[in-house]
């Protein structure tokens, strides 16, 4: 009786746990098929890169070695870890595509609303909702939510900004797959 | 014999007063007489790039040595470098900024070709060192190419670090004179504000120095009081021809901004911000406080606009 209360004690700790080592897993299964992504005609121009905190970091280091001193707004709204792709196409077209992995969809939406990261402006983003699009030529970029996670994509020939949106929703369905 | 020592005394006392009392008038006076203005050239080409961040070499070229020959009053590329105080025979570093997040603000090789053009009229042009702190971010911003052919560009990492004033060997034991070239970016944190000259030399740390600068004004402020940096340094360069004027968000202000003095050229340069910010209904930008310590604390020069001495150009 008494083996059994703490056996089931002790399960009911790591039980506890876990939240945090799920967000990593799932994270890991996330990456790991962000990693086979590629938009239409791109290839890879650089290995993808995965970035932590300082007190947790990835492959790449943290989000300093990232954005430098602009990761201190994500640290603040539950930033956990992110993947880093850059994609090359014809004529020097390149894309860029960031994932963040935030604690709760709650930060990612308050993360959005800050412009310290998402500037404020731009228009609404046909793909998804609440979403953001901005066109400075010759860059074209969009911010937006998908849970948990933000995602940033970058061209930098805004005249080929169908190619963007159109990888934009890639990402949303590979995002929202469940993980197998 | 008391007569002549008498004499001889007073002789020797009238000598000294004579060697002693111009500059002890001059130390007297000093402190009523309005001190001297630093001198910062805003400079503008809207010809020099286009509305897609495309720069014209030609005009970029023609926009720096106009500056260059304003800032220092001289009538050739040589005069001017020499007024600056290099010399033949100097190595020249120049930071660059090459790190931009979101929109590329990176400085335009056909500036950063232009005055390394121009500093061959004193020194060859493997004595030019240009340098940041990523490889890759060099690589992406046009600087490895053909541009400067001649010029070293290199990573801060390469050649290691000195120990004691925990900067890059490029500036404490390869150069003899510093440029430093900042791009014109707002980033709208609560501690910077800007990212501009004195940020810039953030990338020529040791690495593991580099957050330091992040909610700490007093690091920040410091790293430019480093000897290597204080004493090489003969101009300070922040160039617009693109520009943030809030995070992510930039305009083609198509101009460059310099001066002997980091903390004018930074200030005027916040000036430029934020008549575009006005212009756009937003509020001005508070000067951040690192400069206020850069000033008060390590005396790395003004941010008084009384004391600026400011020259526009529009070309």
């Amino acid at each position: 009786m008494k083996k059994t209360v703490i056996l089931l004690s002790l399960l009911a700790v790591i039980g506890s746990f876990p939240l945090a080592a799920d967000a990593g897993a799932q994270a890991e299964t996330l990456f790991s098929r962000l990693e086979r992504l590629a938009p239409a005609a791109f290839t890879p121009s650089t290995p993808p890169q995965f970035f932590g905190t300082a007190e947790n970091k990835l492959k790449d280091g943290s989000i300093f070695d990232y954005m430098d001193g602009g990761g201190v707004a994500w640290l603040e709204h539950g930033y956990l870890e992110m993947f880093h792709a850059e994609y090359a196409g014809d004529g020097g077209l390149a894309i860029t595509l960031d994932v963040f992995v935030m604690g709760t969809a709650e930060q990612a939406r308050s993360a959005l609303a800050d412009d310290r990261i998402c500037p404020a402006g731009g228009s609404g983003a046909p793909f998804a909702q609440s979403g953001r699009i901005f066109r400075y030529p010759p860059d074209y970029y969009t911010y937006f939510p998908i849970g948990p996670h933000i995602v940033y994509l970058h061209i930098n020939d805004d005249g080929q900004s169908t190619l963007l949106d159109r990888f934009a929703v890639e990402v949303i369905k590979l995002v929202e797959e469940k993980p197998k | 014999m008391s007569k002549k020592r008498t004499l001889f005394r007073l002789a020797a006392l009238a000598a000294v007063l004579v060697v002693l009392l111009p500059a002890l008038g001059a130390g007297l006076f000093a402190a009523d007489a309005p001190a001297a203005k630093t001198r910062v050239v805003l400079a503008r080409n809207p010809k020099a790039i286009d509305g897609r961040d495309q720069c014209n070499a030609a005009e970029a070229a023609r926009l720096f040595d106009r500056a260059l020959l304003e800032l220092t009053g001289a009538k050739t590329a040589a005069e001017a470098w020499k007024a600056l105080g290099i010399v033949a025979g100097d190595t020249v570093a120049v930071k660059v900024n090459c790190n931009n997040w979101t929109v590329s603000l990176s400085p335009k090789p056909e500036l950063v070709a232009a005055l390394c053009r121009s500093l061959q009229a004193v020194v060859p042009a493997n004595r030019i060192l240009v340098y940041d702190n990523d490889a890759g971010a060099l690589r992406e911003a046009g600087l490895l190419d053909s541009p400067l052919a001649g010029v070293r560009v290199v990573s801060t990492g390469q050649g290691g670090f000195d120990e004691a004033q925990r900067l890059t060997n490029i500036l404490v034991r390869d150069a003899t004179k510093v440029i430093n070239l900042a791009s014109m970016k707002t980033v709208d944190e609560k501690d910077l504000i800007v990212s501009l000259l004195l940020k810039n030399h953030i990338g020529s740390l040791v690495p593991a120095d580099m957050p330091k600068c992040h909610g700490d004004y007093d690091f920040l402020a410091g790293v430019c009081a480093r000897p290597a940096i204080r004493s090489k340094t003969v101009l300070n360069m922040v160039t617009g021809l693109r520009a943030t004027y809030r995070r992510g968000v930039p305009w083609y202000w198509a101009g460059i901004v310099l001066g002997r003095d980091p903390l004018a050229v930074e200030t005027a340069a916040i000036g430029v911000i934020n008549e575009k910010r006005k212009a756009e209904g937003l509020a001005a930008l508070p000067l951040p406080r690192y400069l206020a310590v850069a000033q008060e604390k390590y005396k790395l020069g003004t941010c008084d606009p009384q004391l600026i001495d400011m020259a526009m150009i529009e070309l």
